[in-house]
């Protein structure tokens, strides 16, 4: 390695833009998804189905007091950002060195942590007490917190904040004890608070009338603990919600229970709901929505149409028109799917009869961890193809009619596995024209994976399966090309970026960083 | 969202171990103890006769843990560092004390003033004196950064009170040559390009060195790229105890004590 190139001197100047981060994922990884759209597509192509065999471990970065990393770096200028709960590691991107480290450890609880965001000379964490944190990317100093929600009312925070333009745009989790959601833009220069949006409506307004009583009305849930996708053309955040509370028992809240287990699309100037799509009214199998809301822009029955991408955890995989809420289809991804025969016209679940939980237990698929969650799907505008990790298991669901009582962990009981089921994870490939399978990669496994994928234009696509392994595999076929064993669950999603010329892919497993290139052969 | 009712039974037992650990917390922050002049200078004496054979006469450790940084101490509520003096720690060379209840809660005072972050006891001082002088006379925001404005040579202080303990702090102004911040190294780097870097390491290993410049610029570098290095052990800060008066160090004490990122709760 040359002088020149090694010696990276990070500039003051250097400061990433909006602008930077509109244009999705290249050299660099600068949000949670790559990119704004969701798809986790990277440009970098010099890992390909050909070469992919040559990869090799560069460097294994430990996160100490740690056994379950769940966050999704960002790369800029060299420098990777990786979090842990109430902490921030910042390491050379190619020799995963430490640069510094944040620890806050005034929070008043420990929570996973999914990721950073970055904007301009700050880079941006939620601690687990909900305080937004901005520190010198450089140097690791803090600049400010800012405290937007309590966590003496049930409130915590897991996700990596979402930066759009001038904000960052913050979700809460909570909602499994009644915490009522609400999605917040706070200025991304001082942390002061833009516009907040309450997942469940106040008393006497539109969607009220779906709660029957006022206790959970006002502890209803539908948090927003996973970050949305976003459209700068239409300036609209796409934002998933979570399930009503109490999880399991709906006899306190007769009702659809708006806007729980939705997909809300937000105006990200004002705040202002634009239209939501709710994809299991009065849930009661805690089937929050949160997996990726992925944005494409594809031909739909001869027409052109900017849609967006839902597998959601009750088994379907919904396509909504993302301008106007239009629903369009609904296909199943999973096999083990018996709550519903289907949707109807408007994309209502056509429910049957009987797999509400029960005092005694009530069998049904999916399971409760549900059939996809917030590990990341992908999808390769080259192959066209979707890339998601689907969980095939049924759940015994069992409920309580105990009063309901907030910020105590009550949940109106829970989902217990089956053990002569037990689930099986899959890779699926599917068409997102047709909502068809094209390929899958079964995994081996105890089905304790939250492992997301990544897809490149080398067509190799990266996952973490079921077993601690990171693959690789041919995107258009789903051969395998590729693995690595951490010997740890993994419980992340990978990316990839590009220093000094070379291509790395990074992932969290249980405690610690991984990254890897191609092997480098010695020149004599 | 659980995935079954394994989990969420595992949940609500973690749920109820924080909610515990956060009153624990609270009681932490809260105590009255820590704030009670008179018990803490009961506790004081008692200390100096019946525990400083080990922990030092300040608590700065010795035979016995540092009471001012140990994480078995610092994350420990009142109550069991209370257990700890009045029942000893089996398996260690912690005895028990035969000192009735009430003399214990002092020593407890006292071991809580040691290590609790300086913002959350009493401290005297005239802390807009201590800004005047932290921002002037001082001339510790050459080095020093606070909520993004200063250097980057020498730690951030922006939540020094919130993160250490009064004495670590007084230490550092009166005697920081004590002990050198993990990595802020003084280094002068010559490269073999012909640049030389003068600035602190952040990390250094056979392979690879990482310094801050004093422009604030970071340099990821290759050891085997740097041809001659002169590094210190030494803190490049310079004692306050002769700079200032006194009077001027209680209230830069105090000024440091009152940083808190967290201080607009």
């Amino acid at each position: 390695m040359k002088l020149g190139i090694f010696l990276l001197a990070l500039s003051a100047a250097a400061q990433v833009r909006y602008a930077d981060i509109v244009k999705g994922p290249n050299q660099d990884w600068l949000t949670y998804a790559g990119s704004y759209s969701g798809q986790r597509h990277s440009p970098l192509a010099q890992i390909t189905v050909a070469n992919a065999r040559n990869l090799t471990a560069k460097w294994v970065y430990h996160v100490p007091d740690t056994r379950k990393l769940e966050g999704t770096p960002i790369v800029y200028d060299g420098i990777l950002y990786v979090t842990h709960s109430n902490q921030l590691h910042a390491l050379d991107a190619r020799t995963g060195r430490k640069i510094w480290i944040y620890r806050d450890e005034q929070a008043e609880s420990q929570r996973v942590n999914r990721g950073a965001a970055i904007l301009g000379d700050k880079v941006y964490l939620l601690t687990s007490d909900c305080h937004l944190v901005a520190l010198n990317r450089k140097t690791g100093a803090i600049l400010w917190h800012k405290k937007y929600a309590d966590s003496k009312e049930g409130y915590f925070a897991t996700m990596a904040p979402l930066v759009l333009k001038n904000k960052i745009v913050v979700g809460t989790g909570g909602g499994d004890s009644g915490a009522r959601g609400f999605l917040m833009a706070l200025s991304a220069s001082t942390g002061a608070e833009m516009w907040r949006l309450w997942t469940i409506p106040a008393q006497g307004e539109p969607g009220s009338e779906t709660w029957s009583k006022d206790i959970t009305l006002k502890w209803g849930g539908a948090s927003t603990w996973l970050s949305g996708t976003y459209d700068p053309a239409l300036n609209l955040l796409y934002w998933t919600t979570g399930n009503p509370w109490p999880d399991f028992y709906g006899g306190d809240r007769e009702g659809t229970n708006l806007f729980s287990d939705s997909l809300i699309a937000v105006d990200l100037d004002t705040g202002k709901l634009k239209w939501y799509f709710q994809f299991t009214p009065h849930d009661t199998h805690d089937w929050d929505a949160q997996s990726w809301p992925v944005l494409l822009d594809m031909v739909y029955e001869g027409k052109q149409r900017k849609v967006v991408l839902h597998p959601n955890r009750n088994g379907f995989l919904y396509l909504l028109d993302r301008v106007t809420g239009e629903f369009l289809r609904a296909t199943p991804f999973v096999d083990k799917l018996d709550w519903a025969t289907g949707v109807d016209a408007k994309g209502k679940p056509v429910v049957v009869p009987g797999k509400d939980p029960t005092p005694g237990g009530t069998r049904a698929c999916p399971a409760v961890r549900g059939a996809a969650n917030w590990m990341s799907p992908s999808y390769n505008p080259g192959t066209g193809l979707f890339y998601l990790p689907a969980l095939e298991q049924c759940d015994i669901y069992f409920s309580s009619t105990k009063e309901p009582k907030p910020m105590l962990g009550f949940a109106g009981t829970g989902g217990e596995s089956i053990p002569a089921e037990p689930g099986k994870l899959f890779l699926r490939a599917i068409d997102p024209r047709t909502g068809k399978r094209v390929w899958e990669y079964p995994m081996t496994g105890p089905a304790t994976a939250w492992a997301g994928t990544v897809s490149t234009s080398g067509n190799v696509l990266f996952f973490g399966d079921d077993n601690g392994q990171l693959v690789a595999a041919d995107a258009k076929t789903g051969k395998h090309l590729w693995h690595f064993g951490t010997s740890q669950n993994i419980t992340a999603s990978p990316i990839t970026y590009l220093v000094d010329g070379k291509q790395y892919v990074a992932i969290c497993s249980a405690s610690d960083v991984y990254a890897f290139g191609l092997f480098e052969p010695a020149v004599e | 969202m659980r995935s079954s009712r394994t989990i969420y039974n595992k949940m609500l037992s973690l749920m109820i171990l924080s909610i515990l650990a956060q009153a624990a917390n609270a009681d932490f922050r809260k105590s009255s103890l820590m704030k009670d002049p008179a018990s803490i200078e009961q506790g004081r004496k008692l200390f100096v006769s019946a525990c400083s054979g080990c922990h030092g006469p300040n608590g700065e450790g010795g035979r016995g843990p540092n009471l001012m940084t140990a994480r078995q101490v610092v994350r420990s509520n009142d109550e069991t560092v209370f257990g700890s003096l009045k029942n000893g720690l089996p398996g260690t060379d912690m005895p028990p004390t035969n000192l009735p209840d009430a003399q214990i809660w002092q020593l407890v005072a006292f071991v809580r003033g040691l290590n609790a972050p300086a913002y959350d006891v009493e401290v005297p001082g005239d802390e807009a004196a201590g800004r005047g002088i932290f921002l002037g006379k001082g001339g510790c925001r050459n080095c020093h950064a606070l909520r993004g404005e200063g250097g980057s040579l020498g730690p951030d202080l922006t939540n020094i009170g919130g993160s250490r303990p009064l004495n670590l702090i007084q230490e550092g102004v009166l005697d920081p040559g004590k002990r050198l911040a993990e990595g802020y190294q003084p280094a002068v780097l010559h490269l073999k390009s012909g640049k030389t870097l003068t600035g602190v390491l952040r990390d250094y290993t056979n392979y690879t060195m990482t310094l801050v410049d004093n422009a604030g610029d970071l340099f990821l570098l290759r050891t085997a790229d740097v041809t001659d290095r002169q590094l210190s052990m030494k803190s490049p800060m310079p004692s306050y105890k002769d700079r200032l008066t006194a009077l001027e160090q209680r209230d830069l004490i105090k000024f440091l004590s009152r940083q808190s990122a967290r201080r607009d709760e």
